[in-house]
């Protein structure tokens, strides 16, 4: 799943911040344009106010004026004129004092403004036309009357005009309050309904989206409960509850490769359960590699696999079975030397599996096996050691025709695999080995008994034979004849004692108590000592013995067992090469001491050269010779034991030469 | 005093010839020599306040029921008297212009128009005129 990108602007909680911004921002908004609407309204009461007071200045000035007539109209039957003229200037002072009150009252640029400066003229030359008739009494009365009717009434003329245009302006101010009356209102309500109309939209719109998501999340949990994993929840936006739907996903997603790789191990255990199980009717290695290739290729739907085992030198490496190759492909890889540079040699050297995932890892790796991997029939291979204990017994290759992934639960099967494997066939060999063991038992428990009888029987007919002329009487039984059958009975309880020492010594080399009483001694004397007491036998048998020795051949050996060794090898020689010299060579190299009995008898084909040396093996056309086929093993248990070794150089029909090397003293190895 | 003589005979003559009639006079300082019936209008009901060369215009009515009173509501304003207070007293309710100074005598005009160089006023034509005051020309149109 692709890694899905997420925006910070689309994080509900900004997007809610913002909204809270906004709604401020609306309040703020409202409060400003209400006041700004009502503030025409504001300023228009504040001016009727100022209005009111210049329209009552003018309305006491248009009293003083009627005042100042009435005072001059008094004038015509008055004695004092005096007083009226203080009566008339002291209405005019009033009248002067409330027009300037008013004019320093009104705006600049009002109309009542210039018509009351007017109007302040006109009460000025007014003032002045009645000081003239005041002071020219007599002169032209009617005429100056008239004269300051006429500047009274341009005065008046002009307050009334002021206080009809402040009659105005207060009619205006009120028409224009009650234009605006509705005016905050409709700023109000057109702002509510921006505002809410805002909420509204946007937050619809968030919880929409928000019911959405949380819809689509509960709508995939309730598929992953109902067992539905493969289901995706659609990620609306990239918000939060987008980001928590995609992380949904992707655990949804883990979980559902996580079942499938659980159901996948689940499924090789239970095939690593079935090859235990079918390993454990498997007895012969054959059978263990065919169980192994059948389950184990189908398991990791592999085409083709090659078991490979190391021989026993473990020094070649063997293709011991295949499956899924034209058997043309492996004619030449039947058997290598494990030194060889190949995978399977690296696998079986270095204990640790190999893994190509396709042909050109193969190839960086291994570049000269170019030519046949292009032949091979595989792209992605496995190379798996068999690993028992602490020992690689072979490898197993396991071959895939298309390229292949090893991850980690893939490998880990296949080494379990490789390891089952290992023990199955470890197994089969054991099994192959205690075959061989019990059959080897059998022969030796036959052989034995048949061996133990053979003395018995003479000795059980010469005893009957004595004990019958002994019950018919007879009395005299000639002295030679009681020391022949003496003597018989000397060889076969001799016969007898030798086997049952043979056979103890077996026992004592197997348990580990075979121990040495070592001396110094001359093994030129002791080899000469026993061919002296051995010299009537041989010449019994005809036997000539060529003995060379060097003098002075002085060590550290147990004599009683080297003289058991020689004897054997003697014996032997009796046995299979009678009528026929044997040569006893005795000489010193360094520190070694080395014996060669050669005789001259059939000789020891050379596959069983190394087979005599074993436990109750003999050779096989050897049936009419007794024997527990003891000899040897005993002879090169002993010679090891004095750090030496024993072989054998014969060809069939040419005879046959035991050599043994001993050091001088124990503490040296033979080399 | 042969020019005064001359003057008040050529008057005498005039009223005489046209029986009772009216003339304008104005201040002698008044540079305007003649004037039309509808800017006597105008002037009368204060529609136009001043004169062509900014002198403010005081208009200088007669008392009711005199001849020339009369003469000059039926020719030149054509209203009647009650007409015309009615004007004024909407006038002073709306506007706050008040009617023109009414004048009883004929000297008393002249004498009036004579102090206020902007005066304008009427008299019957036999009357013999001052220094201070002349006769402006009124035409029909």
């Amino acid at each position: 799943m692709s890694e899905t990108q997420f925006e910070a602007t689309q994080s509900i909680t900004r997007r809610l911040k913002a909204v809270m911004v906004a709604i401020a921002i609306f309040f703020v908004l409202g409060a400003v344009g209400i006041f700004l609407s009502s503030f025409g309204n504001f300023s228009g009461i504040q001016n009727i106010y100022s209005v009111n007071i210049v329209a009552s200045q003018v309305s006491q000035a248009i009293e003083g004026l009627e005042t100042s007539r009435q005072t001059i109209a008094d004038m015509e039957g008055a004695k004092n004129l005096k007083d009226i003229q203080f009566a008339f200037n002291e209405s005019q002072k009033l009248v002067k004092e409330a027009v300037t009150n008013a004019i320093r009252a009104c705006d600049d640029s009002s109309k009542a403004k210039v018509l009351l400066e007017k109007g302040l003229e006109a009460i000025l030359l007014y003032e002045e036309s009645a000081n003239e008739l005041f002071f020219e009494k007599n002169k032209d009365l009617s005429g100056q009357m008239i004269v300051m009717n006429q500047y009274d009434m341009d005065s008046k003329e002009y307050l009334l005009k002021a206080q009809i245009a402040l009659r105005h302006t207060t009619d205006d101010i009120f028409e224009r309050l009650y234009a605006n009356r509705y005016w905050p209102l409709v700023v109000g309500f057109t702002l509510s309904a921006i505002f809410f109309l805002f909420v509204v939209t946007f937050g619809f719109s968030i919880s929409n989206k928000i019911f959405h998501s949380i819809n689509n999340l509960t709508y995939a949990a309730l598929k992953v409960s109902q067992g539905d994993l493969t289901y995706q929840a659609p990620v609306i936006e990239s918000d939060e509850l987008g980001q928590l739907t995609d992380s949904f996903n992707r655990m949804i997603s883990s979980i559902h490769s996580g079942r499938i790789e659980l159901n996948s191990t689940i499924e090789r255990i239970k095939r690593l359960q079935r090859i235990t199980a079918r390993f454990s009717e498997a007895v012969t290695a054959d059978h263990v590699m065919e169980i192994s290739l059948a389950e184990g290729l189908e398991a990791v739907n592999a085409d083709s696999g090659v078991f490979a085992i190391l021989n026993k030198d473990r020094d070649l490496i063997e293709i011991q079975r295949y499956v899924g190759i034209p058997h043309e492909a492996l004619k030449k890889w039947r058997s290598f030397p494990l030194d060889k540079v190949t995978p399977l040699s690296d696998v079986i050297r270095y204990h640790r599996p190999l893994y190509f995932e396709n042909l050109n890892e193969f190839i960086e790796r291994y570049p000269h096996l170019n030519s046949e991997a292009q032949g091979e029939h595989f792209l992605a291979v496995a190379f798996l050691p068999l690993i028992v204990g602490s020992e690689c017994i072979g490898a197993l290759s396991i071959n895939f025709n298309h390229s292949q992934k090893f991850n980690q639960s893939d490998r880990e099967f296949l080494v379990a695999l490789s390891n089952q494997c290992a023990q199955a066939l470890h197994r089969s060999q054991l099994y192959d080995e205690t075959r061989e063991a019990v059959a080897a038992r059998d022969e030796f428990l036959s052989i034995a008994s048949h061996e133990l009888k053979t003395p018995l029987t003479p000795l059980k007919l010469q005893l009957q034979l004595l004990s019958r002329q002994i019950k018919k009487g007879e009395k005299e039984i000639s002295h030679e004849k009681l020391l022949g059958i003496m003597q018989n009975f000397d060889k076969q309880l001799g016969r007898l004692s030798k086997l049952i020492e043979d056979l103890l010594d077996v026992s004592r080399i197997t348990s580990g108590k075979l121990n040495l009483n070592l001396e110094k001694f001359n093994l030129s004397d002791m080899i000469n000592d026993v061919l002296t007491q051995y010299e009537h036998q041989l010449k019994k048998a005809v036997i000539k013995v060529i003995f060379i020795s060097e003098s002075n051949i002085i060590g550290f050996f147990d004599r009683m067992r080297l003289e058991q060794v020689l004897v054997n090898l003697l014996t032997n020689a009796l046995k299979y090469a009678p009528g026929k010299p044997i040569s006893v060579i005795v000489e010193k190299q360094k520190n070694i001491a080395l014996i060669t009995v050669k005789d001259q008898g059939p000789g020891i084909a050379q596959e069983n050269q190394e087979r005599i040396f074993k436990r109750f093996e003999r050779v096989k056309n050897s049936e009419n010779i007794g024997g527990l086929g003891l000899g040897l093993y005993i002879s090169s248990q002993i010679i090891q034991a004095h750090n030496g070794q024993i072989r054998i150089e014969s060809e069939l029909g040419k005879g046959s030469s035991f050599i043994i090397e001993i050091p001088l003293t124990l503490g040296s190895k033979s080399t | 005093m042969f020019i005064l003589k001359f003057l008040f005979f050529f008057l005498l003559v005039t009223s005489f010839a046209w029986g009772q009639k009216i003339i304008f006079i104005v201040n002698s300082s008044n540079t305007v020599s003649r004037i039309s019936h509808d800017q006597l209008q105008d002037f009368y009901f204060k529609r136009n306040r001043t004169w062509p060369n900014g002198l403010p215009i005081r208009f200088f009515d007669r008392t009711d029921g005199t001849e020339v009173r009369k003469l000059f509501l039926d020719n030149i304003l054509k209203k009647t008297s009650r007409q015309v207070d009615q004007f004024w007293i909407g006038q002073k309710l709306y506007t706050g212009d008040s009617a023109p100074t009414k004048i009883s005598t004929n000297s008393l005009m002249i004498n009036l128009v004579g102090r206020f160089p902007g005066g304008i006023g009427y008299l019957s034509e036999e009357t013999v005129l001052p220094d201070g005051v002349k006769v402006i020309e009124v035409t029909e149109l």
